[in-house]
């Protein structure tokens, strides 16, 4: 080999090894504004991976078991990997600057905000965000964070001090736009989302809880000031004085290039029944198209009409452009509780795959009026096939006398969209939905969504108010009594079990799919990780409900927590097979994020916990790399 | 005969140390929050079956009980061994499964060395 060859291919071996450690942010609850949840990072390959280790640990100590006089904290936080930082919110609201490379704290921010379960049954949090103006100075990169109780707060990136041009002294008292129908808080649990230097805000409440409630909003706020640029509701006008929410709690998505905010809105109050809102609300449970802006509505799609489930739009749609039939087609992919996939053109707003109208069950309720028909998505299979009730499982059918067959019989269930009954109806999908705020992970290259899914059967029954204290007495919101004060109904909402705890429907309890978006097809759909019932692990081949969301790598690799089990997994994304596995402090319940710092790649991991799942909290963050 | 009698206490002594390191293992699975079962009923219920079976195996091995009721104790001792194995492997607690199965061995030769009052008349 001559001199310049051997130059010439040790520059190309320098570049491919360059290429394969390029420097990647995680600047934003879902990676980047499109919420793909993708890296381009490549050194992790499902080869690769089993010399993941772990680089370091923290335990931030912001949580509680809800057993003193502080709520439970459900953790649900994505680092955020920016300014060579990275930045989290914790259930206390503090917010933490870390070396990511090795952990140790650089500042921390304390809110002085109240500890108390305002709107939620526990305190959470979902993260932070950030904004950097591209000038030097104090407070040109910002780190913001929202509070149980309507406060947003601001602080500089590099020194965690207030930033007092923004609202009063750096905290902005959002509640100030709570002015209708205000009988709870804005809670500021989903950091916001950031365009240019626009913050746009939703905020979450309690939909279950009252018939007449605040109308649900999105804010647009600037980045410097908290002044309020514009505010869209999503309740029509004539309706508020009778109803409310239809509020986005969830992550947003965006196109800056369309100028563009694309919003999951929730479903109206209260949540499982509507004759106080017969009337349309075409923005409920709706992914809507907003203009950046302006605040116009510029397209919506609904995906339940007049929703009396809970149904809620739960994730950010994910933005990537499709390959199809020769045409390159901006797409939109909304992931939904009911296991629907809707694929929409996000410029238009029209369906890239056919949405179809089908008939559904009349309501038997008092004063209800459910939709004669509802959308399906008729190309992309749904996670976990909605309509069809799973099969009986034989063990919790005979250790509960026959109880789950006898339940068969005894409560309602004519498919997706059954209404709530007062002999009680199958909710299935569950209210945690089939897929929920994690969301999906789609890789731009090639077009394939990644999808993790649960399987939960919940019963849901009307309780006429004239007899609901006297059936709910003393116990409430444990034993899944809700009131839905101002309807004629309260309810009471449960998983379907036996005496024993055992599930009454056949596994699995939760998978993990593949879809290639460009042809519909689902590749794969597997159980995914493993359920825990008082220590003791279900077989791999029942998997388990999942909350939290995947993220995708360029080298193949699918990072994953949100399994009851406590484990955090790398899986093969060409099958969906597992490759590596840690166990961590609690279920994982959050997307995790990948980063390049200084060289080299990581991934971190929150283990915070989930009720929904079980009853085990943490507050630990977990950071691998690759070992040698 | 004497033979016979030593081989079953060794193996009920056997019995006892496994039983203890069971006992360890299952406290390190209720108490350590790595091991993904810390507090859970299930790790409660090995620790309990262990501890039980420690206790057992050092009955049977140091105190002279009627036939009877060593015949009861040892066959309670091998299903305990063998129930707590099964609990450990769903707790996916390897090696206090690998513990408990040497132990219902170990139980099982105690068993099958024969009648423990007939070998020490003879």
């Amino acid at each position: 080999m001559t001199y310049m060859a051997r130059t010439l291919a040790a520059f190309l071996l320098l570049a491919a090894s360059g290429a394969g450690a390029q420097p990647t942010d995680w600047t934003t609850f879902n990676g980047n504004l499109a919420a793909q949840k993708y890296s381009p990072v490549s050194s992790f390959t499902p080869e690769t991976v089993q010399r993941l280790e772990r680089v370091w640990s923290v335990e931030t100590g912001d949580a509680a078991d809800g057993s003193d006089e502080l709520p439970q904290t459900v953790w649900s936080a994505t680092p955020i990997y920016a300014n060579e930082t990275l930045y989290l919110g914790t259930p206390f609201y503090r917010i933490l600057a870390l070396d990511p490379a090795t952990g140790e704290e650089r500042w921390s921010y304390e809110p002085e905000t109240v500890l108390e379960a305002l709107t939620q049954p526990a305190l959470k949090n979902r993260g932070v965000a950030y904004w950097q103006s591209g000038s030097q100075g104090v407070c040109e990169k910002r780190v913001y964070i929202g509070t149980m109780n309507a406060t947003l707060h601001a602080v500089d990136a590099d020194t965690g001090q207030p930033c007092a041009d923004f609202g009063e002294g750096g905290v902005l008292d959002v509640n100030q736009w709570n002015t209708v129908n205000d009988n709870f808080p804005f809670s500021l649990l989903q950091p916001p989302t950031v365009v240019g230097d626009t913050l746009l805000l939703g905020w979450a409440g309690k939909d279950w809880a009252y018939a007449v409630a605040p109308p649900g909003n999105l804010m647009a706020i600037d980045a410097r000031t908290g002044g309020l640029k514009w505010d869209l509701s999503f309740i029509p006008e004539d309706l508020i004085p009778q109803t409310g929410t239809a509020n986005i709690w969830t992550s947003m998505a965006a196109d800056p290039r369309l100028g563009l905010v694309y919003v999951p809105v929730s479903s109206p109050s209260p949540n499982y029944w509507g004759g106080n809102r017969t009337d349309p609300i075409p923005l409920a449970t709706s992914v809507t198209a907003v203009d950046i802006e302006t605040g116009e509505v510029r397209w919506s799609q609904q995906l339940i009409r007049h929703d009396i489930w809970d149904y809620d739009t739960p994730s950010a749609p994910t933005l990537v452009d499709l390959e199809k039939n020769g045409e390159t087609i901006p797409a939109l992919v909304q992931t939904t509780k009911q296991g629907q996939i809707f694929v929409l053109n996000r410029e238009t707003g029209e369906p890239v795959y056919p949405i179809e109208y089908r008939p559904v069950p009349a309501s038997d309720a008092k004063g209800e009026k459910a939709a004669p028909t509802q959308p399906f998505s008729s190309a992309l299979a749904p996670t976990n096939d909605p309509g069809k009730l799973p099969d009986v499982s034989r063990l919790a059918d005979v250790t509960g006398w026959g109880q789950c067959s006898d339940d068969v019989e005894r409560f309602r269930y004519e498919g997706l969209f059954t209404p709530p009954s007062e002999q009680g109806t199958f909710l299935w999908p569950g209210t945690a939905g089939a897929n929920n705020w994690g969301g999906g992970a789609v890789d731009p290259r090639t077009g394939i969504l990644y999808l993790n899914s649960s399987r939960i059967v919940q019963v849901i029954k009307l309780i006429p108010r004239d007899t609901y204290a006297q059936v709910a007495g003393e116990s409430g919101a444990e034993q899944g009594y809700y009131a839905q004060e101002g309807a004629p109904y309260g309810i009471q909402l449960y998983n379907w079990t036996n005496w024993a705890n055992l599930p009454c429907w056949a596994p699995p309890y939760g998978t993990f799919s593949a879809y290639d978006l460009r042809t519909g097809d689902r590749l794969y759909e597997v159980p995914f990780g493993m359920t825990q019932q008082w220590g003791f692990y279900g077989p791999e081949s029942w998997g388990s409900p999942t909350l939290g969301g995947p993220v995708v790598t360029a080298g193949g690799v699918i990072f994953i927590g949100a399994s009851m089990d406590a484990r955090v997994r790398a899986l093969d994304a060409r099958t969906g097979t597992e490759v590596w596995s840690d166990l961590v402090e609690a279920p994982s319940v959050a997307i995790p994020a990948v980063y390049t710092h200084e060289g080299r790649d990581y991934v971190v991991f929150v283990a915070g916990g989930n009720p929904i799942l079980k009853p085990q909290i943490g507050d630990q963050v977990v950071a691998y790399a690759l070992g040698n | 005969m004497m033979i016979t009698r030593n081989f079953r206490q060794t193996a009920l002594l056997l019995v006892t140390i496994l039983g203890l390191t069971g006992l360890g293992l299952a406290l390190f699975e209720l108490l350590s929050p790595t091991s993904g079962t810390a507090g859970s009923a299930g790790a409660t219920l090995v620790l309990v079956s262990t501890a039980l079976l420690a206790a057992t195996a050092a009955l049977l091995a140091f105190v002279h009980l009627k036939r009877w009721l060593f015949g009861l104790l040892l066959t309670l001792s091998v299903i305990d061994a063998a129930a707590t194995a099964v609990a450990a492997y769903f707790l996916m607690a390897n090696v206090l499964v690998a513990t408990m199965l040497l132990a219902l061995l170990a139980g099982l030769a105690a068993a099958f060395a024969g009648s423990r009052q007939g070998r020490m008349t003879t």
